[in-house]
């Protein structure tokens, strides 16, 4: 199984790639790791940047996609928002994907709102997208949550494992 | 006093515009519409933009946001410039209103700016009631004016309660 997975964030030390790449070092699935740093805003008839089409075959080649969003100001930071509508007016590698959504913050809900917002803005029928829709994921006080780049708390590994569990149930 | 009315997109067509540029044509207050061409949050530093959006909307005594919907959420151009505000509307009167292709006149997305208005780092002062959802958009913007006479009157009374809110807020005229 090739799972893609997009952290939503465009700062440094972001703590939603560190989860994605903790992720890809801790399971033995073959996971990528992306982020969307370095992609102009969206703006309507603007030429589709290169990055978007980069990321959209990588999309297309994959067998189940996650997508770690930060939140900002209670929703869905911009930066993921541009890539998400790119990609709904480039052609829509997402179509008929499976996608995981999870999320880090620094606060206690741990992006719990930016999800939500999420998952609609997924829901929408331009992407004909399944969304996994059993537990959540959200990794609280995110800012310490690492050391070295390892989740330091063990009930949150342990929920990890549980939660890809169900999600790799799911996605067979 | 005055109003600064924040177009909600970065296009170069905007039904959202034409209803900013609507409501200001309506003279009910000092209006001023507000484009958001800013450097992307996350990456950039702060620029002229950035402090000059910044400066006008501290300097207003209340905010209007005309919003589009994009996959049923705000625009990136409009939370980009959202996450810029660094406190610009905290305690502002801010009112929302959007118009869409669609029936459903921004619906969501309308409900997603009220959300991030009212997140702890923005603290605006939102303006209650008075929704406004304006579909079907090609049909009611004509020639720069609104062609629908009950669309025109429901923006007609969302401006002046919402300068009537204003005046009661600021203390002003």
């Amino acid at each position: 199984m090739k799972i893609f997975a997009l952290s939503g964030s465009n700062s440094e030390n972001s703590s939603n790639t560190k989860l994605l790449n903790f992720i890809k070092n801790n399971f033995e699935q073959d996971v990528e790791v992306a982020d969307v740093r370095g992609i102009p805003l969206f703006k309507e008839g603007a030429e589709v940047p290169a990055k978007i089409t980069e990321l959209a075959e990588k999309i297309a080649d994959s067998d189940l996609i996650l997508i770690s969003t930060p939140e900002r100001l209670h929703s869905v930071p911009s930066c993921l928002k541009s890539v998400i509508d790119w990609f709904s007016v480039s052609g829509n590698p997402l179509a008929g994907k499976k996608v995981v959504i999870l999320s880090a913050d620094n606060s206690p809900q741990g992006g719990a709102r930016a999800q939500t917002r999420l998952k609609t803005i997924l829901s929408n029928s331009t992407f004909h997208v399944t969304i996994f829709g059993q537990d959540e994921f959200m990794l609280s006080n995110a800012d310490h949550a690492f050391e070295a780049d390892r989740l330091v708390d063990t009930n949150t590994i342990k929920f990890l494992y549980h939660f890809f569990d169900e999600v790799f149930e799911w996605s067979k | 006093m005055k109003i600064s009315i924040i177009v909600g997109t970065n296009a170069d067509k905007s039904y959202n515009r034409m209803l900013a540029e609507y409501i200001t044509s309506l003279n009910l207050a000092d209006f001023e519409k507000v484009e958001i061409d800013l450097p992307l949050f996350g990456e950039s530093e702060a620029d002229g933009r950035v402090a000059e959006f910044r400066n006008k909307l501290k300097a207003s005594d209340g905010v209007i946001v005309t919003t589009p919907e994009y996959n049923k959420a705000v625009t990136p151009a409009l939370k980009n410039a959202f996450e810029w505000l660094d406190g610009a509307l905290i305690m502002k009167p801010t009112a929302v209103i959007g118009t869409s292709l669609g029936i459903q006149g921004a619906t969501r997305a309308q409900e997603d700016a009220r959300e991030i208005l009212l997140s702890p780092e923005v603290s605006a002062l939102v303006f209650p009631g008075h929704e406004v959802l304006i579909g079907q958009a090609p049909q009611k913007f004509i020639d720069g004016t609104i062609d629908d006479e009950n669309t025109r009157l429901d923006v007609v009374k969302f401006a002046e309660s919402f300068v009537n809110f204003v005046k009661q807020y600021s203390g002003k005229d």
